[in-house]
């Protein structure tokens, strides 16, 4: 492969070719010889080996949590999903560049909070490693699980509960065994939903419908199961993006089971 | 309640559009000093009424066995309020929660044990409030006056109506027995509906996604 500063040389040769041919005065056809460009390096991985739960290393706070997936909508390409303990969400599309590199654009939305940031971030990764570092090394992430497989609606069958603003509000929802979601707040709100489990990856496609005497607003995204381990109970986390035109919007409700 | 006091509650004009009757805090066509199971109360406009005895005055009005507000002389059952107090805001309220004219204390007898009671509050309009508010056992606030919990919040002329459903003996109940009597902690209060308002809680299992 051509260092950069050999390249620098050829180009700077070719220039000057090119000046003496055309100041030669010969009044021939002379053209200058054609450099060819560097040839594109070869990605050393494509976007669709990402695909896994990626953490942050212990002790980095606030833990971050990234999950790649092949883009549900069926088109080609990746969708990072990411929820950090401070319950920001984010969801980005993930592509590759050059050897190693890796572009991550997309929208983040604070907790609790209506409106949202644009993300864009360049990383790279290193699959030998299962290492992947985003927002120019800002985020580093480890790969635990490739979430190969399928969602499994068993899992998500039952009674969960969560609770929001310091136990000020709770929720009580039913998964049932076609996956629909039913159940209120105790704010009076109502909620339905859906869950549907993925054939291509570990994890289930999640949409809401919350309808309060205020309104009723749409969400959609992805959920993630883990089965009760000891004494703590199995545990539902769902992400999602309200359906509007400007995505205004996101929940993250992390369930546990009753 | 001294019958006069009840004569100051600003009318509700009734719906049917009837003659406005004065001392008819739901619109029900008779004056509520006549009715045992429709109480219109003066509180005091503060959150706390014990350190604000003199706040401006504004009118609660409590209808027991309530259909939209009104007294349901169909059913087989009634209802009677035995008494309406003001109380102050609990202390450790949520910060989202607002609740403006305090704790809504009131006892209504159902007569039945078990039963399960519809009633109705209202209140000026222009208070700011999103439901009726009380303590579950779980320990957080639950808005009654939902359709998740049967209940509904609409406006009626100039006024805010609030039903919702209480049973004898039920989680509601703070006396904690069916016996006929029902005994209510609540609070015309506000808090953000939509769980987009606020951050969750981490679970006791920890953090999962």
């Amino acid at each position: 492969m051509m260092n950069t500063s050999t390249f620098k040389g050829l180009m700077a040769m070719g220039a000057l070719s090119a000046l003496v041919a055309c100041g030669s005065g010969s009044g021939g056809s002379l053209e200058p010889t054609p450099i060819n460009p560097a040839p594109a390096p070869t990605p050393s991985f494509t976007a669709a080996q990402l695909q896994g739960r990626w953490v942050t290393a212990t002790g980095i706070e606030p833990q971050q949590v990234a999950l790649v997936l092949p883009t549900a909508s069926g088109s080609d390409g990746m969708t990072l999903w990411a929820l950090g303990t401070d319950f920001k969400v984010a969801r980005l599309s993930l592509g590759t560049t050059g050897v190693d590199g890796l572009t991550a654009q997309g929208k983040q939305w604070g907790a609790g909070q209506t409106g949202s940031q644009v993300l864009g971030y360049a990383g790279s990764a290193n699959l030998v490693q299962n290492t992947m570092m985003l927002n120019n090394g800002a985020l580093q992430l480890n790969r635990t699980d490739n979430l190969t497989g399928s969602g499994q609606l068993s899992d998500a069958v039952g009674v969960w509960a969560a609770r929001f603003g310091g136990s000020a509000v709770a929720v009580n929802w039913t998964v049932s065994a076609d996956g629909a979601i039913s159940g209120p707040s105790t704010t009076g709100c109502t909620y339905t939903g859906q869950l549907r489990p993925r054939t291509d990856v570990k994890v289930y496609q999640a949409s809401v419908v919350e309808t309060c005497s205020t309104g009723t607003k749409s969400f959609a995204g992805v959920a993630t199961h883990r089965a009760a381990a000891g004494s703590a109970p199995a545990a539902l986390t769902l992400v999602v993006v309200s359906t509007d035109a400007a995505e205004t919007s996101a929940l993250a409700v992390l369930l546990n089971k009753n | 309640m001294p019958e006069l006091v009840e004569n100051f509650v600003p009318s509700l004009p009734p719906a049917s559009g009837g003659l406005v009757v004065t001392g008819d805090g739901n619109g029900d066509g008779m004056a509520d000093r006549l009715q045992t199971d429709v109480v219109s109360v003066p509180f005091r406009n503060t959150p706390q009424v014990s350190q604000h005895p003199y706040a401006p005055v504004v009118f609660v009005t409590l209808v027991a066995g309530s259909t939209q507000g009104k007294v349901d002389t169909t059913g087989s059952t009634s209802a009677a309020l035995a008494s309406v107090v003001q109380q102050d805001a609990p202390a450790n309220l949520p910060a989202a929660l607002d609740m403006p004219l305090g704790v809504i204390g009131f006892t209504a007898n159902v007569g039945t044990a078990r039963t399960e009671e519809t009633f109705s509050l209202y209140v000026g309009a222009g208070t700011s409030v999103n439901g009726y508010w009380v303590l579950g056992n779980a320990g957080v606030w639950v808005n009654l006056a939902s359709a998740a919990y049967g209940g509904a919040m609409v406006q009626e002329g100039d006024k805010l109506r609030l039903d919702f459903k209480l049973v004898d003996g039920g989680e509601f109940d703070t006396n904690n027995m069916a016996d006929g009597v029902i005994t209510a902690q609540g609070g015309l209060a506000h808090m953000p509906l939509s769980l987009v308002g606020y951050t969750p809680d981490m679970p006791v299992s920890g953090f999962w996604f």
